[in-house]
Formats: C-alpha cells, structure tokens, sequence
C-alpha cells in the first residue's frame, strides 16, 4: 500500500522517530532526509535493532523535505512473518499518517528489504 | 610404524577399491536419532503431504478446521495443519523477548499439529492425530544469541546502500542471504555441542467410516530429547521416549518404552569419536508372550566408533557394537578383530539437534 505523505503540524518544531521491531527479527536500518529542492540526501542515522541503543532521535525539517528509510530485515528460519513500526511524531503526537507499519514475509533465504521515500507536507 | 604403514595402506585401499562410490553417506542416522519430530502428529501417521496449512489467527483456524470436513461431516483424509500458540493467542514476541524471557521463548518455539490420512488396509476409515512439540531451551539457536543478530544487523547496515537512490533490490537481498548464510554456518559451527532441551507428544484415534465420533485409540508417544555441553569438544546427548502404539499384526497394543544416551567428542576437524548406549524394553511383554514373531526380549544396545579424514570428502568410518551396522554401512565394508571398517563421502558423526 502506498503511503501518503506526512503532515508538518508546526514546521519550526523538531520530528522525532522511532523505529520497533514487532517480531523475532534482526533489522539493520538507515534514515535520511532531502531539503526541498535538493537532490542529495542526509543521513540522519544508520542503526540495529539488536543492540542496547534506542532507535530513536529527531531531526529538523520543512514543509516540501523528504524523509526515506531503508531496512534490512533477517531471520535464520525462512518465510517468517514480520512487523516493523515507524513512527514520526512531533511535540509528543503522531504525525498525521506518521505511524507507518511495515509487514511482510522473509523470503526463502530469510531475508527481506524495505525502502520507503515519503514527502513532510 | 614403518612396518605398519604399508599394512594400513594395503588396508584402506582395500576398502576404497571395493567402494568404487564411496558410500554416499545416505542420511546421517547417528545424527538424527536425537531429535523430535518436526511435525509430530505428521510424523505419528508417517505422513508427508505435499501441503500444510499453516493458521496463524483464530479465524484461520476456524476456517482451516471448517475445511477439514466434507458435507457428510466426515474427516478429510490428508489433511496437515501446524499452528502456533504465541500467534492464536495474539501474544507478541519480538527479538528482545525472545533473547531474554524463557517464558516467551518456549512459548514462541511451541507447535501444535493435527493431521489425517486414509487407515491402513481400510480407506474407508481415517486415522486422526494430533501433536505437541516445544523446545524449552536450545543454545544452538543463533537467533537466541543476542552476538549473533547483532553481528548480521551490523553487516547489513553495512552492505546497505549509501543513499534511497543507490538502492539496489536485487544485489542487497542477495547480500543479505550471503550474510545470514554465512553467519549461520559459522555459529553452528562454534555452537555444535550447546545445551538444549526439546519435548513432543503426539496422539491418534481411528475414525470408523471416518465419522468424528467414531474414533478408537491407535497410540499415543512422549518423547523427551537433549544435549549436555561438554566443555569446548564434547556433548552428551539422551533421548527418552514412552509410547503405546496399536500394531496392525496383532491388534494388540505395544507399551515402549526407550531410553538412550551418547557421548560424542570431536577433535581438530580430522579425526571425532563417539559412545552410545541404548535400552529399549517391551513393557507388556507378557501379553506377547503366545506370540512368536514378535521379539519380547530387548536386550541393552551400544556402539562406539571413530571417523578420520583421510582426505577431502572421504572419511575412514570404524564402528563396533550390537548396532554398528547404523554407523558403518554400504558396500565394501571390512570386518577386522570385530570392528567395522567403512568409507564415506561426509562426515558422519555430528551433535545431536533439535
């Protein structure tokens, strides 16, 4: 399903993400963001989930910036079903269309990938 | 030794001549006699069906047990399911839990099956079963070991791409099935002889004309496995299994029950050995006693062997005992002082797994 884009409640606020894996698998992760009217993108973290560091952070943005994430998701047993939560927030509140779940199956290696561009608007 | 050596090569050269095809190693029994079933109430009917649903809700279930019935209300023969608890009973459990809470663990790691097929030498009739198995714990798992996924996320961070634009489907899935490939082949590697427990049950009834409520008793069997980490280069794995099981040529039923244990200790990559010691007595022997066919009297079973190899795929296997013949096995084996000498493509004594 393709998702809509994010909706900016106060530009001059901060977003804040969070990233949770739902099931009994690993996820390697990298976020970004692009101004509005830039080609490059900005890294605003790479991370796992399979450490004893949040992922979780926040970062500026403006109306018309986009926000992109990739994952890497695995498993030693094949065809598992996965669940992974994205949510964006701003001053404590989800975002409109900022809870974003990414479900699926592994593939017969155990692996599956992600990768989601989405417009702040 | 000097004298010796070209005895031992006459020796093994004999062996090899006469195996033209180096056993192919056929299945590695010695490995898979501790074990539980994958499946246990497929494995209870010696069933291997083509398809096996697998519900993963309340409503799936429903509808899969729906299913299971014809319009006369009669049990479906051939029918395959494997349910699990933690997802009908919508109980999360993520990496962390899995990783820190037994509960969650054994939860997670527990299947319920239920199977059916046409009865032997009637297809009028169905046998129904049904099967538990749960692992209680098991060290071998590497998604249990918090180095492990944490290792594999690391590498696919790092192979993941520099920006959305440099994506690569493709490349990146093949990536990461190279990573947890690998990975994995080295935790088991390094994890062969860890600790684990398993535990399965698994029933069944006989369904006269296949009716739900005309069901007799075929059996039923508990069966309890493991192993016991032995410092860096040993496992002590044990095995316990009770059964009671209908025999068609007696119609009678057969109260087993079988307990076995092995020691397996592995060297360098070249040369392992290992001890077994079985017992598996007939616990109504008595009401088999007028039948002669039938063998009431178990006596105690072992086997002890070592494999060497002698050069890339090909193993020099040695066994002796009452049960040598599960170790040592195809064409052109040799007999000397009462042990068994055999060649094999691959390495055949490896730790007991779930």
């Amino acid at each position: 399903m393709a998702k809509k884009d994010l909706v900016l409640s106060d530009p001059s606020q901060p977003v804040q993400w969070n990233i949770v894996v739902n099931t009994v698998h690993i996820l390697g992760y990298k976020i970004w963001k692009q101004a509005p009217g830039n080609t490059d993108w900005e890294l605003i973290k790479e991370g796992v989930s399979t450490d004893n560091i949040a992922d979780n952070g926040e970062f500026s943005v403006e109306k018309g910036a986009k926000f992109s994430y990739w994952m890497g998701i695995g498993s030693t047993v094949p065809e598992t079903e996965f669940e992974i939560s994205v949510v964006l927030s701003q001053n404590g509140k989800v975002m409109e269309n900022g809870l974003i779940l990414e479900k699926g199956l592994t593939n017969e290696d155990g692996v599956a990938r992600r990768l989601e561009k989405l417009k702040f608007v | 030794m000097k004298r010796l050596a070209p005895a031992i090569f006459l020796f093994l050269s004999s062996i090899m001549l006469s195996q033209e095809t180096a056993s192919e190693a056929t299945e590695d029994m010695i490995s898979n006699f501790y074990s539980i079933p994958d499946i246990p109430a497929l494995d209870f009917l010696s069933s291997d069906p083509d398809n096996i649903s697998k519900p993963s809700t309340t409503r799936e279930l429903v509808t899969s047990l729906y299913n299971a019935l014809d319009e006369d209300g009669k049990v479906k023969q051939g029918l395959a399911l494997e349910i699990k608890p933690s997802y009908l009973l919508n109980i999360p459990v993520n990496l962390q839990d899995y990783q820190d809470d037994e509960f969650k663990y054994m939860l997670y790691n527990t299947q319920v099956s239920v199977a059916s097929l046409a009865s032997s030498g009637d297809i009028a009739n169905t046998d129904l079963s049904w099967g538990v198995r749960m692992v209680i714990f098991d060290n071998s798992d590497p998604m249990s070991d918090r180095d492990f996924t944490n290792m594999i996320a690391k590498q696919f961070v790092e192979g993941g791409p520099d920006s959305p634009e440099s994506s690569d489907e493709e490349e990146e899935l093949k990536e990461m099935a190279k990573i947890i490939k690998e990975g994995k082949k080295e935790f088991v590697k390094n994890h062969w002889n860890a600790s684990w427990l398993a535990v399965s049950y698994a029933g069944g009834t006989r369904l006269k004309g296949s009716e739900i409520t005309e069901g007799n008793s075929i059996g039923h069997q508990f069966l309890v496995a493991g192993g016991f980490r032995i410092s860096t280069f040993g496992q002590l794995g044990y095995q316990a299994k009770w059964s009671e099981e209908l025999r068609e040529e007696t119609e009678m039923y057969f109260e087993e029950f079988e307990l076995s244990s092995r020691l397996t200790i592995k060297g360098k990559s070249t040369l392992n050995f290992f001890a077994e010691i079985g017992y598996n007595p007939l616990l109504n022997k008595e009401d088999f006693e007028s039948f002669e066919e039938i063998n009431t009297e178990r006596d105690l079973s072992w086997l002890g062997g070592f494999e060497f190899l002698i050069t890339k795929d090909l193993w020099l296997n040695a066994g002796v005992g009452s049960e040598a013949d599960r170790f040592v096995e195809g064409n052109g084996i040799q007999v000397l002082s009462g042990i068994k000498f055999g060649i094999a493509d691959k390495q055949r004594i490896q730790a007991p797994t779930r």
